[in-house]
């Protein structure tokens, strides 16, 4: 027995707490009219699972590409297009299934675009799959189909999930141990089932601490609480070890979300905090001396968490939110670009600096320009899109 | 030459011209009728001429071929050592076009020079020093490495005074046919501090709007430049409202687009400007030179601006 394969739930009905994501997409299916839907959720929720067991209950085919097939645009094309045009051989119809888009590697060269061809022309249901929906993979094709977030089964669900894989597989079990597994799971039913299954050889599921420790990338928002609630060194000091976020990174996350939960002197000591850690990161950058990262971590995680003096949070409910100033920053550039070649045309005219020249001439210009514009272009031989920008 | 941009147009093209520095002007003016120069330093502050002057010692040295003879760099863009190393001395090497004793080497905004790009300037001045003179030009000579002063004629020059603003602005409104009266004057004179080229900037700009300028008028555009909110993202820091307080100097990062280290400068101008005790003006101007430190050995500046803004918050 190999229970991850025996547990693959094998009816829509097995699937509890999901019901009314399930639906959207049976109804999908059901009644075809184009485009594609895109199921999106956390690793073993059951996205793959449930477009198997709807192509069995409706008795389609289904063909299915993931991530382990090569996906560049022909491969796509001369697999999923035709597929999407031809008539189901052995079934009434088919479900074509990409599997995890998110997972498209460099190779699955326009991989995208030859997507979104099958989704326009698809005859047949299109099912994709994806884990986040942030990825900037499944950003263009987003806009090209309607998407449905399929929930991860909260730990009661999971209990009666993991029972009823226990008492079908006749596997024993202690209720306090299975509770712990599936609070512990985070919704990962797969994962849960191949923890039964190990748990079956040593006679069952008696206690938690037998169990493998999974451990997942955590949400920055999980590593910023853990940050903001402890006045602990050794608590904080690992908060970051576990996120996908590099400390650059979480340095912009503390730098945005300091204010929600602290004021006063105790913002002012997690502000310094920051300063100090953005001192070693710069010394990092400047003189490749990754020794200073340490340093950097402990006033990030202890030098910030040990800002506060009490634990009550200024705002309870606060969420975290991302930070906007890189975006900021970006747009501002691109703004500037038309600007500094201005400033580049006057610094030479007039003897002085493109630093001067943007500090001492422009702040004046589109004013003076406004005065004999044809003239003033045409002395400093300004290209259309330059002249654009005065007329902003 | 015909140029509608006015700092251009009202350049001074004789040594007669040139306003404030009668001193200088009489030296330099005798060492180039006798086409005997060394080389020149000159500082001072923005807008007063030193540019101008080393222009006019040009035209009037080389006449129509001054172009060929006059090299002109400025050290803020053409910074660091390659310059030196290959522009000014490839420069040098060659002898001058037409029948001249040498060329000239104008080095803008040499206080931004590196220590090492100084110090490779030094032998050049004097292995070239048969064929090619230098000009060098910074806001404070002591930026200048004693081994370079020590191989110039220092001249520095005076801040322009009110009465010399004035000439300036009367002649040109007579020139552009403008129209003001005595307020407006006195505005232009203020708003000038002393910069005949942020002067001459600010009358463009009121003049493209009107023959005639208005006190007001005046005020209005000189604000352009000056980001006014800095003190008001201060008195919001010191009222306590820190979120405020970093939204609007990011604001005002990204309308200027000026750097961290341009901000604190304004920063650090504007805490005399608040209202609170000279004590705790002091300890604000103390954080900004710590912080100031840290931004130049960080890699974040805006976090360690952050971090003096909530350092003002509490007392």
């Amino acid at each position: 027995m190999y229970l991850t394969n025996n547990c693959v739930p094998k009816k829509a009905d097995e699937f509890t707490g999901r019901g009314l994501e399930l639906k959207q997409i049976r109804d999908f299916v059901d009644n075809y009219k184009g485009g594609a839907m895109l199921v999106h959720g956390q690793t073993g929720c059951g996205k793959t699972s449930f477009a198997h067991v709807l192509a069995k209950e409706l008795e389609l085919e289904i063909l299915e590409l993931n991530a382990s097939d090569l996906r560049n645009k022909d491969a796509l094309l001369s697999i999923a297009k035709n597929a999407s045009l031809q008539m189901s051989l052995f079934a009434s119809g088919k479900i074509i299934l990409i599997d995890e888009i998110d997972g498209m590697s460099s190779k699955d060269r326009g991989a995208v675009s030859a997507i979104t061809e099958v989704i326009k022309e698809s005859k047949w249901p299109l099912i994709l799959t994806a884990n986040d929906l942030m990825n900037e993979r499944v950003q263009d094709l987003k806009k090209k189909c309607r998407f449905v977030e399929l929930p991860s089964p909260c730990s009661d669900d999971m209990y009666s999930i993991l029972s009823n894989a226990c008492s079908s597989n006749g596997i024993c079990y202690e209720e306090t141990a299975l509770r712990n597994l599936a609070r512990q799971s985070s919704g990962d039913v797969r994962a849960s089932m191949i923890d039964l299954f190990v748990a079956s050889f040593c006679g069952g599921l008696k206690s938690t601490s037998l169990l493998p420790d999974r451990l997942r990338a955590k949400h920055i928002e999980e590593s910023l609480a853990l940050v903001f609630n402890t006045t602990k060194a050794n608590i904080s000091l690992s908060a970051f070890d576990n996120t996908d976020k590099d400390l650059n990174d979480c340095l912009m996350w503390l730098e945005e979300n300091i204010p929600k939960e602290y004021s006063g002197m105790e913002m002012r000591n997690a502000y310094d905090a920051l300063s100090k850690a953005d001192v070693y990161l710069g010394r990092i950058r400047r003189r490749q001396h990754w020794r200073f990262l340490v340093y950097a971590n402990a006033m990030l995680t202890a030098g910030v968490s040990l800002s506060k003096s009490d634990l009550h949070r200024k705002q309870p409910d606060a969420r975290y939110a991302r930070n906007t100033r890189p975006l900021k920053y970006w747009i501002m550039n691109n703004r500037n670009a038309k600007k500094k070649a201005i400033a580049a045309k006057m610094s030479e005219k007039c003897h002085v600096s493109k630093r001067k020249a943007l500090k001492y001439f422009m702040p004046y210009f589109k004013i003076q320009y406004a005065g004999k514009p044809q003239h003033i272009a045409k002395e400093l031989m300004l290209e259309a899109e330059q002249e654009e920008w005065i007329t902003e | 030459m015909d140029t509608l941009i006015w700092t251009e147009k009202y350049r001074p093209r004789e040594f007669s011209d040139v306003k404030g520095q009668e001193d200088i002007v009489k030296t330099i003016q005798a060492m180039v009728e006798k086409q005997n120069l060394p080389h020149l330093l000159f500082s001072g502050p923005a807008g007063i001429g030193k540019t101008t002057l080393s222009l006019v010692i040009a035209k009037k040295l080389f006449g129509e071929s001054w172009r060929q003879n006059f090299l002109e760099l400025n050290a803020s863009d053409d910074r660091g050592i390659d310059v030196v190393r290959n522009t000014i001395k490839d420069f040098a090497k060659t002898r001058a076009i037409g029948d001249y004793p040498f060329k000239i080497i104008y080095l803008d905004e040499c206080d931004s020079l590196t220590k090492e790009a100084q110090q490779a300037l030094r032998r050049t001045m004097e292995n070239f020093v048969s064929g090619t003179r230098f000009i060098l030009s910074c806001n404070y000579s002591s930026k200048i490495i004693d081994a370079i002063q020590s191989r110039c004629a220092v001249f520095r020059f005076k801040p322009l005074e009110k009465a010399h603003i004035t000439e300036v602005i009367e002649s040109i409104a007579r020139e552009e046919k403008l129209q003001l009266n005595e307020g407006a004057k006195k505005a232009l004179v203020e708003m000038a501090d002393g910069d005949v080229r942020k002067l001459v900037n600010i009358m463009q700009s009121c003049a493209a709007l009107g023959n005639s300028i208005s006190e007001s008028g005046v005020y209005n555009i000189a604000s352009l430049a000056e980001p006014k909110e800095i003190l008001e993202v201060l008195k919001r820091a010191a009222a306590g409202d820190f979120a405020n307080a970093r939204g609007k100097l990011l604001d005002v990062q990204l309308k200027y687009g000026l750097s961290g280290i341009d901000l604190i400068k304004q920063i650090q101008k504007e805490v005399w400007n608040l209202d609170a005790k000279d004590s705790e003006k002091l300890r604000m101007i103390e954080r900004c030179a710590e912080i100031e430190f840290r931004m130049v050995e960080g890699s974040d500046e805006f976090v360690q601006l952050e971090a003096l803004l909530a350092s003002f918050i509490s007392r």
